[in-house]
């Protein structure tokens, strides 16, 4: 048998653990998927070393979109300024033929070099 | 609203798998046997060991473990299930039983549990993302259950030092598959299920969530337990709330506590709820004479085989206490026990479900049941984790205060077990407490439980037990709570008929504040700092950008003493469970000289000529390192490239010269 009285403390104990259950659930997506979360990567698109193509993707979890890409090709060297805004990626393919590449790019007070 | 979604999509699927098949089953079977409350919490060890034994059976059959399968199981198994439940009750109409509790105690039980889960989501808001090492190592076969649509083999590719006479020096080899024993399939079914059914990530809270419903299950399934092996006294109530107190909002994190769900340590959260919603229906078996409740225990009993060792290993010695003690307590009438235990356990529909049973078990064995994983958890411990734990050790790791009770507790069940008739000052402090009516079930699998434990982790070696000590400590909370609890009921009752009124109340409010500070204090030194989550969303990244890059049979080396949540990086890539190796702790190559020593080298010393030989042997391409703290000794290494680098970090390419 089961009473009003019990009813309601059921209702209770079932709201407060549905409520923790959507709580959590939303504190590790806030924590994953936030944005401004203070940090921004770069990569090449195909790390193969063998490989020409040297398209550099840049991704940005920062509220500074500002990045200076300085591409180091044989003796050439170039700079690109890229806007890539928070919570996305951007990719950029430097005008170079060889195998051996350096990328250095700026964002903010950092810099980060990639290099094949 | 994508959150939405997934949330209410989580929330069917976990209906579906984990609560509405053992609510049909309740109420299709003996619903007029429990109190509503009851049906609710044994729903989910029930629908855990349907659905896990049901995908298994299905799984091992050869059944393609696709979504649409799955759903086609799920939804035919509730629907069976709901139509067994409907007609069983429109044919015998039966109400549920009628609550023991008084309408302050019902309050006072909603107020523990609203307290339990507030302390408990307060631990996990700090340790909800998913970062745990066991948890990544086990959402790779998640992964791989969904990915390959069939149940895994439990296999990875070892290296193997060439000379393990002198690892340090010599580098290493790719061998043939091993065999892993350490993962068991029941571990990972229902999240595989539930990923499917869902659609929800692995990389995401969902993991966690299950296993802290699970730990939430399983402290009610106590309290729930404590209600029914008090029920003949007078103090029983009141006592099983205070195991409530003892298990649920104090000592909520530490032990097998919040801390299991945060670390991922699925078998023990899983082993723990279908451990004690074992014993729960086996002591009703055996009370009751009903025989419905031994196939449940049987059920429960195969599904915590297919799930945990340690759990059914322990049940196995719980098991043999409380018989020994049942048998000595009821030795002036053993040969009516033994014939109840007869029409019990040798009933046809029993017997069938135990050759059944048995059959499965030898057809599919569970991973670790083979000649060596027993041989090295049988036998005088030899390791120094394994040869038991200081009793002042044991008593922190359970909790002072409530081991303090226990201890009380285990006394009183035993002096009033039978002694106080002969004994006349004991008379009046059992009988006036009531508790001299507890039932010889109730007094063995109490004092069997805490003692055989007590024993495990401080003396294993008197029962041949070599298992980590530690580990194996983790378990006395339950009965520990279970006595506690019964002393607190006990005390509560005694004191203020033994003593001036109020002396008894102010010795009773000190011990509640003890209780109190003491658990209290459990929970917040248990409390963990902020998360390193933004560390671990850029190991995500990496992983992601490694998964979508990575030539299909290149290895990988990277780091586990620098790298957050370094584990979950194979959970994405989807290749072999020991890509990407890894470069473990510096001091499991320190107490292993003859394991391979190749992962150290790779990292620590790239140019050395172990390094170059490690790398050439093992055909490693990208290395993954925390870039403060390793990067330096790749950067002027010409046979190396740079690829990729976030803020923590950074992957290198090897790429040897004769490439260039």
């Amino acid at each position: 048998m089961i009473n009003n009285n019990q009813h309601r403390h059921f209702i209770v104990i079932f709201l407060a653990l549905l409520a923790s259950v959507v709580f959590l659930a939303w504190t590790q997506y806030r924590q994953q998927y936030a944005p401004n979360q203070s940090w921004w990567a770069i990569a090449f698109a195909s790390p193969e070393p063998t490989t020409a193509d040297h398209t550099l993707l840049i991704e940005n979890h920062t509220d500074d979109p500002h990045f200076s890409i300085t591409t180091t090709c044989g003796t050439t060297q170039q700079t690109k300024h890229l806007i890539v805004a928070d919570q996305t990626q951007k990719r950029f393919t430097p005008p170079c033929t060889q195998k051996k590449i350096t990328m250095s790019v700026e964002h903010g007070d950092e810099s980060r070099i990639l290099y094949k | 609203m994508h959150f939405l979604l997934t949330e209410f999509l989580f929330v069917v699927a976990f209906f579906l798998t984990l609560f509405l098949p053992g609510w049909f089953l309740l109420c299709a079977t003996c619903k007029k046997h429990f109190t509503t409350f009851e049906i609710i919490i044994l729903a989910v060890p029930l629908s855990f060991t349907m659905t896990t034994l049901l995908t298994l059976i299905l799984g091992k059959s050869g059944f393609i473990l696709s979504a649409y399968h799955l759903w086609f199981i799920t939804l035919t198994l509730n629907a069976i299930l709901g139509v067994w439940c409907f007609f069983a009750t429109k044919k015998t109409p039966c109400h549920t039983q009628k609550s023991p509790w008084t309408p302050s105690q019902h309050i006072l039980i909603t107020a523990l549990l609203l307290l339990m889960i507030l302390t408990k989501t307060l631990f996990l808001t700090h340790t909800i993302f998913p970062t745990a090492t066991d948890l990544g190592h086990h959402m790779f076969w998640v992964e791989k259950i969904v990915a390959t649509q069939t149940l895994p083999t439990y296999e990875k590719i070892p290296v193997i030092p060439d000379d393990p006479q002198n690892a340090i020096t010599q580098p290493a080899h790719f061998g043939a598959p091993q065999h892993i024993a350490d993962f068991i399939v029941g571990e990972h079914i229902i999240f595989a299920l539930l990923r499917t059914l869902s659609s929800q990530h692995v990389v995401s809270a969902f993991p966690s969530l299950i296993l802290y419903l699970c730990n939430l299950a399983t402290t009610v399934l106590l309290f729930l337990l404590a209600r029914r092996l008090f029920a003949p006294l007078r103090i029983g109530p009141r006592s099983a709330i205070f195991v409530l107190l003892l298990s649920g909002p104090l000592y909520a994190i530490s032990g097998a506590g919040a801390k299991f769900v945060s670390g991922g340590v699925i078998g023990n959260v899983i082993g723990n709820m279908l451990l004690i919603a074992l014993l729960y229906f086996l002591y009703r078996a055996l009370v009751e004479r009903h025989r419905t409740f031994v196939l449940f225990s049987i059920l429960i009993g195969m599904a915590l085989i297919y799930t945990h060792h340690l759990s059914t290993f322990i049940l196995l010695y719980i098991l043999v206490a409380t018989m020994s003690l049942l048998i000595l307590f009821s030795l002036h009438a053993l040969v009516k026990h033994l014939l109840r235990w007869r029409q019990l356990f040798f009933a046809p529909m029993t017997m069938l479900f135990i050759v059944m049973s048995g059959i499965f078990l030898f057809l599919h064995p569970p991973s670790y049941l083979n000649t060596q994983a027993i041989s090295s958890s049988v036998g005088a411990p030899v390791k120094s984790t394994r040869t038991g734990i200081p009793f002042e050790q044991l008593m922190v790791m359970s909790g002072q205060a409530r081991f303090v009770l226990a201890l009380g507790g285990g006394i009183v069940v035993l002096l009033c077990g039978g002694l106080w008739r002969r004994m006349r000052p004991l008379r009046r402090l059992c009988t006036t407490t009531s508790l001299a009516s507890l039932t010889p079930e109730a007094r063995a699998l109490l004092l069997g439980w805490f003692s055989v434990l007590l024993a495990m982790s401080t003396l294993p070696q008197l029962l041949h037990v070599n298992i980590i000590s530690t580990r194996i400590a983790t378990y006395i909370a339950f009965p520990s709570a279970l006595l506690g609890g019964l002393f607190l009921g006990y005390l509560f009752a005694l004191l203020p008929k033994a003593l001036p009124r109020t002396l008894a109340h102010g010795i009773l409010v000190l011990i509640l504040l003890f209780v109190f500070t003491n658990g209290m204090r459990d929970n917040l030194t248990s409390l963990t700092p902020e998360p390193k989550t933004r560390s671990a969303v850029q190991t995500f990244h990496l992983a992601t950008v490694l998964s979508e890059t990575l030539p299909q049979d290149q290895w990988i080396i990277k780091d586990h003493n620098y790298i957050t949540a370094d584990t979950w990086i194979k959970v994405f890539i989807h290749r072999d469970y020991s890509n990407p190796l890894s470069r473990s702790f510096f001091k499991r190559y320190e107490t292993r000289p003859h394991r391979e020593h190749c992962t150290r080298e790779m990292i620590s010393h790239p140019q050395s000529d172990m390094a170059r030989r490690c790398f050439a042997q093992l055909s490693i391409g990208p290395v993954v390192v925390n870039t403060a703290q390793d990067a330096q000794q790749f950067l002027d290494d010409p046979t190396f490239i740079k690829v990729y680098e976030n803020n923590d970090t950074s992957i290198f390419w090897h790429y040897p010269y004769d490439q260039q």
